[in-house]
């Protein structure tokens, strides 16, 4: 009779890496229908290229520290670093873009330090700022949402697309549907007044809070992170700490509309990629705090490092943004264009 | 257990014990004893073999499961490191092994197996460090009583020393009183009185002597022996010469040592007749007589001695030896020591003189 000679507990909790992973990729779907609806083809191609590119990289470096690959690629991480590096970048940037970032991401930022739960920072967002700092340009031509577009210009299909991304001779030019952000536009028209900035640009002008398009991508992962919340998948301190900070210091900056205010606290909370990094980024257990204590502290620490009135008062956003950014930035349009921003 | 209808080819994992802190047994021999509350046979499905271990992704499940309030991610960090102090800083031994943390882990990782090992680990080690402290302790008890034992030997010796010495002192006091002044003279006297009082007795230097003419018999005998073999076995010219001398000087000892057993023998013979004609008197007869009787006596033996180191010397002489030298310092201190007894001799003379008037 060989019974298993194991020691206590003998039962467990239906809980494992994996099935959190496959939460959390579950969570993005709502996020990434926004974002495809709005944006086009774009962001599922670039989805698809990281994650790709993402689960031959890991098991190459499996391989090579030999370890059983099968059992490593099987928890879904990943997959879960390639589709938040996806969802950050410009929907119709290049393939070298998608594949750089991704391999520096899983090679460098995991792996090189130990793999799945021995990184310092988050393997995604290291990779975007690697990307940012390298290729400005290339990650700052975001696309117009659809409903926008001047008359006659729609969103490339699924073969344009893939010829913009891959590069390919025979794609069509992009200027008619690339565009700016709603925080790139702020940005670029200070000395204006929020309202003017508001009615002279389409973007805000149809929005119904902050920005067209943006607003659906923010409450869309809004949807997903409560989702993530009610499965028990992280706790409420860290995403509700920083939202709360985010909108605490858009607030005390933003003194009614005049020209240097910095925007209204409704703007920051639902554009850009607030909701992604409030509900995906921040929780990510490897590189979050511990105890829950420990979760409302980081999560308020985050915007009040790097808000805008932030920046504003200082001359060094470039470097206090790249450097915060290395940790896991809840908005990156605050920083997109560092040379641009004023101050 | 067969009336439960217990399988135990479709079970698994037989429990005795909870789910949760029970320890798996490996045979249903095992006896059911007082504290058992209940036996759990599992199947593959209910309970599968635990699953490798996943690296931890630092969720903190597992501290907002433990019922003791610790830290069993940090825990599970250090025991992994194997930092007993850590460890030890952050309760190890408060954890009470109840498994929650082991059960929310998405990771599976095996926490309590870590923690069981790392307590007793450090249980061990704590162990024998005592075990180590002791032996030290006993050790240097071991040294210290070693060295009181020799310092008391060594007090002890000290303390024989001196009481000899106090007592010499007395003795010497009490000699001192004839012989007063400071000269050079009178201390050498002294010296030489008292070397006469500390000799051993008469018998013993006898034995002594004879003692050593029996081994100058023996050497000149062995060296003889050796030669007779050297020329036996034809040796080289140098190694008869060799044993030759040898030989030569075996003898000369031998005659020394015999010179000095007769010297002591006329001189004891004569003291014990002195003292035998003293007695008869009557025990009459001053100190000083017998201080000049024993002075008779050695200058009666230095002067034998003289006569025989001129017979030797002229022997010498006639055989052209090396020792002539030798001989010849010998026989100058002789006669240097028979002055000096004359000397004492006569100043004795005087004052025993001089006394009786």
């Amino acid at each position: 009779m060989a019974f298993i000679r194991a020691s206590s507990p003998h039962d467990h909790a239906p809980l494992s890496t994996q099935r959190v992973m496959q939460y959390v990729l579950l969570a993005t779907l709502p996020g990434v229908a926004a974002m495809s609806w709005h944006f086009g083809w774009g962001t599922l191609i670039n989805i698809a290229l990281a994650s790709a590119v993402a689960v031959a990289c890991e098991a190459a470096i499996i391989v090579i520290r030999r370890r059983p690959v099968i059992f490593y690629l099987r928890d879904y991480s990943a997959l879960v670093t390639a589709c938040l590096l996806a969802l950050a970048l410009p929907p119709l940037a290049p393939w070298w873009l998608v594949v750089i970032g991704t391999v520096f991401a899983i090679a460098i930022a995991k792996h090189l330090y130990g793999g799945l739960g021995y990184n310092p920072f988050n393997p995604a967002m290291v990779g975007y700022v690697v990307l940012l700092i390298s290729f400005p340009v290339a990650m700052t031509t975001w696309v117009t949402p659809r409903e926008l577009l001047p008359e006659g210009v729609s969103l490339p299909g699924l073969a344009e697309s893939l010829a913009i991304v891959l590069q390919l001779p025979a794609a069509p030019a992009i200027d008619s549907f690339t565009g700016a952000t709603p925080l790139d536009l702020f940005k670029h028209q200070s000395g204006q007044l929020v309202e003017q900035i508001y009615a002279g640009n389409r973007l805000f002008r149809e929005a119904n809070i902050a920005g067209y398009g943006w607003e659906w991508v923010n409450l869309a992962f809004l949807a997903g992170g409560l989702w993530l919340l009610f499965m028990g998948v992280f706790t409420w301190h860290a995403p509700v700490a920083m939202l709360a900070a985010l909108a605490l210091m858009a607030a005390l900056f933003y003194d009614g509309g005049s020209s240097v205010s910095g925007g209204s606290p409704l703007l920051h909370l639902f554009s850009g990629a607030t909701m992604l990094g409030a509900f995906f980024i921040v929780t990510d257990p490897v590189t979050s705090a511990v105890s829950r204590r420990g979760r409302l502290i980081y999560g308020a620490g985050i915007p009040g490092l790097y808000h805008p009135g932030l920046g504003q008062l200082s001359g060094r956003h470039r470097l206090r943004g790249v450097a915060d950014e290395f940790r896991r930035p809840p908005d990156r349009q605050l920083h997109a264009a560092p040379h641009l921003r004023p101050g | 257990m067969s009336a439960s209808g217990f399988d135990a080819d479709r079970c698994s994992r037989l429990v005795m014990g909870g789910p949760m802190m029970g320890f798996a047994l490996p045979d249903p021999e095992v006896p059911v004893i007082k504290t058992t509350n209940c036996l759990l046979a599992g199947g593959k499905a209910e309970m599968p073999e635990p699953p490798p271990a996943q690296p931890c992704i630092r969720c903190g499940l597992c501290s907002e499961a433990c019922p003791a309030s610790l830290l069993p991610q940090q825990l599970f960090w250090y025991a992994q490191a194997e930092d007993h102090e850590r460890l030890e800083a952050h309760s190890l031994f408060d954890c009470i092994e109840c498994g929650a943390c082991a059960y929310v882990c998405p990771s599976h990782i095996p926490l309590v197996q870590y923690y069981r090992a790392a307590k007793g680990e450090i249980t061990r080690l704590a162990r024998e460090k005592e075990k180590a402290d002791r032996a030290r302790q006993r050790y240097e008890f071991h040294k210290a009583r070693l060295e009181k034992a020799e310092a008391e030997k060594a007090a002890k010796r000290e303390a024989r020393r001196k009481a000899a010495e106090e007592a010499q002192q007395r003795k010497k006091t009490a000699t001192d009183k004839p012989a007063e002044g400071g000269s050079a003279d009178d201390i050498i006297q002294q010296a030489k009185a008292k070397a006469a009082i500390r000799k051993a007795s008469p018998e013993q230097q006898q034995a002594k002597l004879e003692r050593g003419l029996e081994a100058a018999r023996n050497r000149l005998r062995v060296a003889e022996h050796e030669l007779q073999e050297a020329r036996d076995q034809d040796a080289g010219q140098e190694q008869l010469d060799t044993f030759a001398a040898r030989v030569e000087e075996a003898r000369r000892k031998l005659q020394a040592a015999e010179e000095k057993l007769q010297d002591f023998v006329d001189s004891a013979g004569v003291n014990s007749g002195g003292d035998k004609s003293a007695g008869a008197e009557g025990g009459g007869g001053s100190p000083a007589d017998d201080t000049a009787k024993k002075l008779d006596d050695t200058i009666g033996a230095i002067e034998r001695r003289i006569a025989k180191s001129r017979d030797k010397l002229a022997t010498a002489e006639a055989e052209g030896s090396d020792h002539i030298d030798a001989l010849k310092q010998g026989l100058k201190k002789l006669e240097a020591k028979l002055a000096d007894a004359r000397a004492e001799r006569d100043a004795l003379s005087d004052t025993s003189r001089e006394d009786s008037h």
